[in-house]
């Protein structure tokens, strides 16, 4: 029998991939899982040509434009009518998304001076998404501007009808078939304090030249990741030792991308989180040795066999049959209590790192710098996104506490090994 | 371009402090420093909180209808028993104690309480009414107890308005709890001696209070305190 294939553009519905099943779960009156990407241009920008930007860009991104409902069973998403919504930014980023604010998008678009913002909630996309969706809406303001920008890298043609594989679930695709894992959890180290105000955090950018930390990264024998990481991990160590209180593990939580790893092109959720830890009750470490010991367990652990046994661990809950049939108001009730009582209270801190983004050198000649944050958790402190354009390295904090000693030690340290560091902060 | 004689790092030129260890910028080459705008803008958002006092209202209107429809059924098909009277009340009863709070414009808590312990008051007295009236139970036991409780009630909301440790709060719950079941001891054996609540009342009454006791001796004993952290720490 031939198959029809439906097109994309007029699909009106669609479900939530594997990762995105759980976060509406998490969302709370004051807490949603949410990724902040910007882009710092070289001149003021125009909300007006923004708003027109993002609404031509929409229907390339199929998987964006929706809004969030809830089926019997599982969450959907389908196509949002309305217009989008480009907003003023505020000193208090990652608010919580409202699922009927925002005209029932689950994405915000802000700007400020020179910088465009974009909000996604996580069940949307990941960071890579979220970089591609940012950048090809830019690429076309900047058109809008009268700038002659090609497609290529990060920026997609709009005129270019949505690929099946842009909205594919990979995690079904590249599952393992024969082998699963679920990630073990441990109560870890973290570094608390007093927190700021309801709906309020610290938010920390330091810039790096690119050339620097990886010619530091690659004089240790490790990738950038593998050395910032390693430098929080050192770090939190340190402030468990001072506490003087019962040494617990401190995990780093490193979200890696799978597109790295198999050949998918979704601009949905694709990565998953690797949580590697150290046990301070066996001693000592130096800097050194935290470095070798998250670098080795990193490489150890990063292979595509072990990717695709985490996606085959995800996707047994999401295939069980049993699962499959309660009630979506209970499954969300469920993901919840597991959230408040595990997640955060299994990671120590976590380092996210997009990578360089890339995106065509014309559009280069207009952008400074490109950031990426998590939202600010709901435990720890640390959480840091990193993004890195041309020579420019982000490492920005998102953090929920008054006291900014983790930031202030993690760029005192590499100021201390010869990296310039450039501070920003959203501190009145 | 400044930079942090404690940190080390370069500022944004419109850092007035390293936002790092908020050591003050104070560079002596800039006589009048040009203003930049800051990384953020100033302005807090603040989102809207869930309209609950929309929901409770909505809710309110669909809890009406079930009540409605029973009274319209009793008088139609069985006038001569009232049964439709227990539905409403206990509807009644479950909008007073759950959805009324989230009605009230402001947070009052002590009108709430007041209310809550009418609204049991006459919950209690629809029963008492229409079963057993002549036995005078209802102004002996049933309001005594339904004052009792709820001035314990408005007492301890009194006491936990403000942030309290965890010894004094436990103190202060058990002592509630005793002072309780006195209480319910004394008013129930004025009414009619009842063997079996003495005895509940003796046996509930000591566990508390020893527990009472230890939880002030905790309380009282840095000492003991240490002691007990040292040994059972987990």
């Amino acid at each position: 029998m031939k198959k029809i294939k439906k097109n994309i553009k007029n699909k009106t519905w669609f479900k939530l991939d594997n990762a995105g099943t759980v976060f509406p779960g998490q969302n709370t009156p004051t807490w949603s899982n949410v990724i902040r990407v910007s882009i710092n241009l070289k001149e003021e920008v125009d909300p007006e040509i923004l708003f027109k930007a993002v609404k031509k860009c929409l229907p390339r991104f199929p998987t964006m434009a929706v809004r969030l409902r809830n089926g019997f069973f599982w969450h959907y998403i389908e196509k949002n009518p309305e217009d989008p919504v480009v907003l003023p930014d505020a000193n208090n980023p990652c608010l919580r998304i409202k699922f009927n604010e925002n005209n029932r998008y689950m994405f915000k678009v802000f700007y400020y001076k020179n910088r465009i913002s974009l909000e996604i909630f996580h069940a949307l996309t990941d960071g890579y998404g979220a970089c591609v969706f940012l950048n090809t809406f830019t690429a076309e303001y900047l058109r809008m501007k009268g700038y002659d920008i090609p497609v290529g890298g990060m920026v997609l043609d709009i005129n270019e009808k949505p690929k099946e594989e842009e909205i594919e679930d990979s995690y079904v695709k590249y599952a393992s078939k024969t082998g699963k894992e679920k990630i073990p959890l441990f109560k870890t180290y973290h570094r608390i304090g007093e927190k700021m105000p309801k709906h309020t955090s610290n938010i920390t950018t330091g810039y790096i030249p690119v050339d620097k930390i990886k010619a530091l990264s690659k004089e240790n024998g490790v990738t950038i990741t593998e050395y910032l990481s390693a430098v929080l991990m050192y770090l939190h160590m340190q402030f468990q030792k001072n506490e003087n209180i019962k040494q617990k593990d401190v995990c780093m939580q490193i979200p890696v991308n799978g597109r790295n790893q198999f050949n998918s092109q979704t601009l949905r959720n694709f990565s998953v989180n690797y949580n590697l830890r150290i046990d301070p009750n066996w001693g000592d470490y130096t800097f050194e040795e935290v470095l070798r010991h998250l670098s080795l367990s990193l490489r150890l652990t990063n292979t595509p066999q072990h990717l695709s046994v985490m996606y085959a661990g995800n996707l047994a809950m999401e295939k069980n049959p049993v699962m499959r049939f309660i009630p979506i108001i209970i499954k969300d009730l469920a993901v919840g209590i597991t959230f408040a009582i595990a997640a955060e209270k299994t990671t120590t801190a976590i380092f996210t790192n997009v990578g360089i983004v890339r995106i065509p050198d014309e559009m280069m000649e207009h952008v400074k710098s490109f950031i990426l944050m998590p939202s600010p958790g709901q435990l720890n402190g640390a959480r840091v996104g990193a993004a890195s354009i041309g020579n420019t390295m982000a490492i920005t904090f998102a953090n929920m506490y008054k006291d900014t000693d983790v930031e202030r030690e993690f760029f005192r340290f590499l100021v201390k090994k010869g990296i310039p560091v450039k501070i920003e902060s959203n501190k009145q | 371009m400044s930079y942090c004689v404690n940190c080390g790092v370069e500022l944004a030129e419109s850092s007035n402090k390293c936002p790092l260890c908020d050591t003050p910028v104070i560079n002596p080459n800039i006589i009048n420093p040009v203003s930049t705008p800051p990384a953020f803008p100033e302005n807090i958002v603040i989102p809207k909180s869930t309209n609950n006092r929309f929901n409770a209202i909505i809710f309110s209107i669909l809890l009406l209808i079930p009540n409605v429809v029973c009274v319209i059924t009793n008088l139609l098909l069985t006038p001569d028993l009232l049964w439709s009277i227990y539905v409403v009340s206990s509807s009644a009863m479950f909008w007073f104690l759950f959805v009324l709070p989230f009605i009230m414009k402001s947070n009052k808590k002590y009108l709430t309480i007041a209310i809550d312990a009418i609204a049991t008051a006459l919950y209690i007295f629809i029963f008492y009414y229409y079963n057993s009236a002549q036995t005078g139970w209802f102004w002996k036991v049933a309001v005594p107890l339904d004052l009792g409780v709820f001035a314990g009630v408005a007492l301890l909301a009194a006491y936990f308005s403000k942030k309290r440790p965890l010894a004094q709060s436990l103190i202060a719950v058990f002592s509630a709890l005793t002072l309780l079941n006195i209480y319910i001891c004394l008013i129930v054996n004025l009414y009619a001696n009842v063997v079996i609540v003495t005895y509940i009342t003796i046996i509930f009454g000591i566990s508390s209070l020893i527990l009472l006791l230890f939880f002030i001796a905790v309380e009282k004993n840095n000492k003991l305190k240490e002691w007990l952290s040292r040994k059972f720490f987990f």
